[in-house]
């Protein structure tokens, strides 16, 4: 075949081209780290790595989500924890009170009236200014208050008028709800993460109910009346106090169960963000297998793909350096 | 001998210069693009009966022939065409790729997901209104971005229409210069060879450029003309060119009831056409390969944001992605209540706009509904009244990350890693198909090269031997010239 001088030059043109295209790749290879640098690089694990990185976003954001709840989980097994004692400690009042005269029965009857407002006050505790205990209705502005409630909180003592049942005429007002609140902990699966206030305090608030009901037996006589320092308990008072003490005891084993129940729910969720991390860990892995360049290779490639350079450039410029011409005088 | 000999040697040196004369011209072409050499071939000159013997009169140039050939040049056309083709795919591909931003950690799908997944955190924390003025923003970006790549789209679209008018305009061009050509060939039967030549090896260049805008098919005359066909419709006919244009043509949609007429995105489509002298369009040409099939292609398909053709569409895709990501937003939204709501039914509040019964979003339409954009309060997150703490609304809008049916029987991710892997799939065949074409017309190249292309050594040699000669017919006159005065003198 003919070698003329177009073909000798095209030729030569066209692989100093290609030779510095796959420089300048792998120079990019190097300097961004990544080995796909265009869609067309590598399609397949261009899809394979948009699937990766948004599944990796969203575990991201689980395991933000269930390090919050975790935290607040611990919110609520601190306040139960915090209840079931002061609940213990009211029982322990109680059955001090039959066994004491009655001006110490006064007394027990004030520490009583104590516990209850500390048990309220847990009851109403919150997390990041959200409330533990009162269902969906997790904020103050979703409270409106009606006579004789006065406050926006979600458990509140309010007096009454006493009545035979109920002569301290002591009540303990719910606002919120029993609605669960939920979150998303995994991509299909979801978790429960309220108390609803119906297991914890009692359909009907039991858990109140029943310290007042103690207050009403250590304060007021069976007649409804304030008991003064002579006021002698009856066999019915101490009924009362007996079944009131066993009320509470109950109850308390009622919380303690979901405070278990609570402590479950942190561990399934503990299991769950340690599998989440482990998943994350193998995902990134993974998309880093298939997007980050390997720098060995692309450092060898760049070393061949110079040194071809070098040798097309030195071949090249012998390219017709010598011709006939050379030689006519 | 004597006058017959100086006229032998005068034919000599007028055919060995002539010899020098190509030779030089091939040089001096060596390296002009679309240049044949040519090569002179000799014959010789009728001998006279003298002395009973036949004698030679010496050297006549028969013809100065060209080194082109029809197959190679037909050959190259084809290839140049489907290269064009190719090259001006991956143009236009390389182009998306860099307007959808991808490979990168800030494409369109990865802001979704986040937009989605603050969804998450907000069934934890409803109560927060940073949270939710953070999902609105993340909104805000969603939009964004499919704003963006549609307006980049439709920008793409707009410049290959330019291209389309560009190379239309070039194409026209090239054929009057075609047909003035074939008017030269057939006007002046009595061109020099070396003029003709060099009108062959033009119009030669002139139909590799045409070819480059679209597959051709040329045909012989007689006279020397030649005619070209596109996709079957003649374009020249001998030594008239046909003026091709870009027609448009406009379908308007039906309004939907309470649209806006004027908000209706028409859909125009475009097509290579040739015209009568009435106006009339006479034919619609089709080609397969050059730079009108891949621009037409994509002007009409690729980046059309309406197309109906089922083939592969980038915008169309980009667009349908807007309308199933803002109806499957809305659908959940529609059923919530915000912060504030306490009524026994839900405020019906759309997330994202247009919100017209039988409009669908597109890329470039989509928007967060004005009366949420600026109250997080609103945010319909709950599906109970009066119960912030109620998120069931916000764990479905999180949900939606895994929604198979999402849209067309996938989830968002599928259906988006779907769409790039594609763009990038018919990117690399593009390219690679690009780069086997250079390969197959470099090759077809050098053997055309082989064939008509200079050789400057085979020139030196060529020189030295019409030198020589020149130099030898010289002496022969020389000589002759010697004899005759020496014969002159002998009278003397």
């Amino acid at each position: 075949m003919r070698v003329t001088i177009s073909s000798q030059y095209s030729g030569f043109n066209r692989n100093i081209n290609d030779l510095q295209e796959k420089i300048n790749i792998e120079n990019r290879k190097i300097t961004t780290g990544k080995k796909i640098q265009e869609l067309s690089d590598a399609p397949e694990d261009v899809v394979d790595i948009k699937r990766f990185a948004a599944k990796i976003i969203q575990n991201e954001k689980y395991l933000d989500v269930l390090g919050e709840t975790v935290i607040e989980l611990q919110a609520v097994d601190e306040t139960l924890f915090n209840i079931t004692e002061l609940m213990n400690q009211a029982r322990q009042k109680a059955i001090d009170a039959s066994n004491s005269d009655a001006n110490a029965v006064i007394m027990i009857s004030e520490y009583i009236k104590g516990y209850l407002e500390d048990i309220v006050k847990i009851a109403n505790s919150d997390n990041g200014g959200k409330f533990l205990y009162s269902g969906t209705v997790t904020t103050s502005n979703q409270i409106t208050p009606i006579d004789p409630s006065s406050q926006r909180l979600p458990y509140e003592i309010v007096k009454e008028e006493g009545t035979a049942e109920n002569p301290s005429g002591l009540r303990v007002v719910f606002h919120g709800n029993n609605e669960d609140r939920i979150i998303n902990k995994s991509s299909s699966d979801d978790e429960v993460i309220s108390q609803k206030s119906s297991d914890i305090f009692g359909e009907n608030g039991e858990v109140f109910n029943s310290l007042i009901e103690l207050i009403n037996s250590l304060s007021y006589t069976t007649d409804g009346e304030l008991r003064n320092a002579d006021s002698k308990f009856t066999i019915q008072d101490m009924a009362n106090i007996n079944k009131t003490q066993q009320d509470l005891a109950n109850q308390s084993k009622n919380i303690d169960m979901f405070t278990s129940r609570s402590g479950a729910v942190l561990n399934r969720l503990e299991d769950y963000k340690f599998n989440l991390t482990n998943e994350n860990v193998r995902m990134k892995t993974y998309r880093s297998y298939k997007e980050d360049t390997d720098v060995a290779e692309s450092v060898l490639n760049l070393k061949r793909e110079e040194t071809a350079l070098q040798y097309a450039l030195q071949v090249g410029a012998r390219i017709n350096t010598v011709s006939l011409f050379d030689f006519l005088r | 001998m004597g006058l017959s000999a100086l006229e032998t040697g005068k034919r000599a040196l007028i055919a060995q210069r002539f010899g020098l004369d190509v030779t030089s011209n091939n040089i001096a072409n060596a390296n002009t693009e679309g240049y044949s050499r040519r090569a002179v071939s000799y014959s010789q000159s009728e001998s006279l009966y003298t002395a009973g013997n036949f004698i030679g009169t010496g050297v006549l140039v028969q013809k100065m022939r060209s080194f082109r050939e029809d197959f190679f040049d037909r050959e190259v056309r084809n290839t140049f065409a489907r290269q064009s083709a190719f090259l001006q795919d991956e143009k236009t591909l390389e182009r998306i790729e860099v307007i959808m931003s991808e490979p990168t950690e800030s494409g369109l799908n990865d802001d979704i997901t986040k937009f989605f997944t603050i969804f998450d955190e907000l069934a934890l924390k409803p109560e927060s209104l940073g949270l939710r003025d953070h999902a609105l923003s993340l909104a805000q970006t969603v939009v964004d971005k499919f704003n963006r790549i549609g307006q980049q789209l439709k920008d793409a679209r707009q410049e290959v229409k330019k291209e389309l008018d560009d190379i239309t305009g070039n194409t026209n061009r090239l054929t009057r210069e075609i047909a003035n050509l074939n008017l030269a060939f057939s006007a002046n039967k009595s061109l020099s060879t070396d003029q003709s030549q060099t009108m062959f090896d033009t119009r030669a260049i002139r139909l590799e450029e045409l070819s480059l805008n679209s597959d051709i098919t040329v045909s012989n005359n007689e006279d020397g003309t030649v005619n070209v066909a596109m996709n079957g419709i003649n374009v020249v006919t001998r030594n008239i060119a046909t003026e091709l244009e870009i027609a448009e043509e406009i379908a308007i949609p039906l309004p939907a009831p309470g649209q806006d007429p004027n908000e209706i995105e028409s859909e125009t489509s475009y097509k290579l056409v040739k015209r009568g002298s009435d106006g009339r369009i006479l034919n619609t040409i089709e080609p397969d390969n050059g730079k009108f099939a891949s621009l037409l292609k994509n002007i009409n398909i690729t980046l059309d944001g309406q197309d109906t053709t089922g083939e592969f569409s980038v915008f169309t895709k980009i667009n349908q992605f807007a309308a199933k990501f803002v109806e499957n937003v809305n659908d959940l939204t529609m059923q919530g209540y915000g912060m504030d709501d306490n009524g026994e039914t839900p405020p019906g509040l759309n997330f994202f706009e247009p919100n017209i019964e039988g409009v669908k979003a597109t890329a470039l339409t989509i928007a967060i509904n004005k009366d949420l954009k600026n109250n997080p309060r609103k945010l319909p997150l709950s599906d109970m009244p009066g119960t912030v703490g109620n998120t069931a609304i916000a764990r479905k809008i999180a949900r939606l990350a895994n929604k198979f049916d999402f849209i067309e029987d996938s989830t968002y991710t599928e259906f988006y890693s779907d769409l790039i892997g594609k763009i990038g799939s018919i990117s690399q065949e593009a390219k690679k198909s690009r780069e086997t074409t250079d390969l197959i017309t470099d090759q077809l190249s050098n053997q055309r090269d082989a064939i008509m292309g200079v050789n400057l050594d085979e020139e030196a040699i060529n020189l030295i031997k019409f030198q020589q000669s020149f130099q030898a017919a010289s002496r022969v006159v020389n000589s002759v010239d010697e004899i005759l005065r020496t014969i002159i003198n002998l009278g003397l």
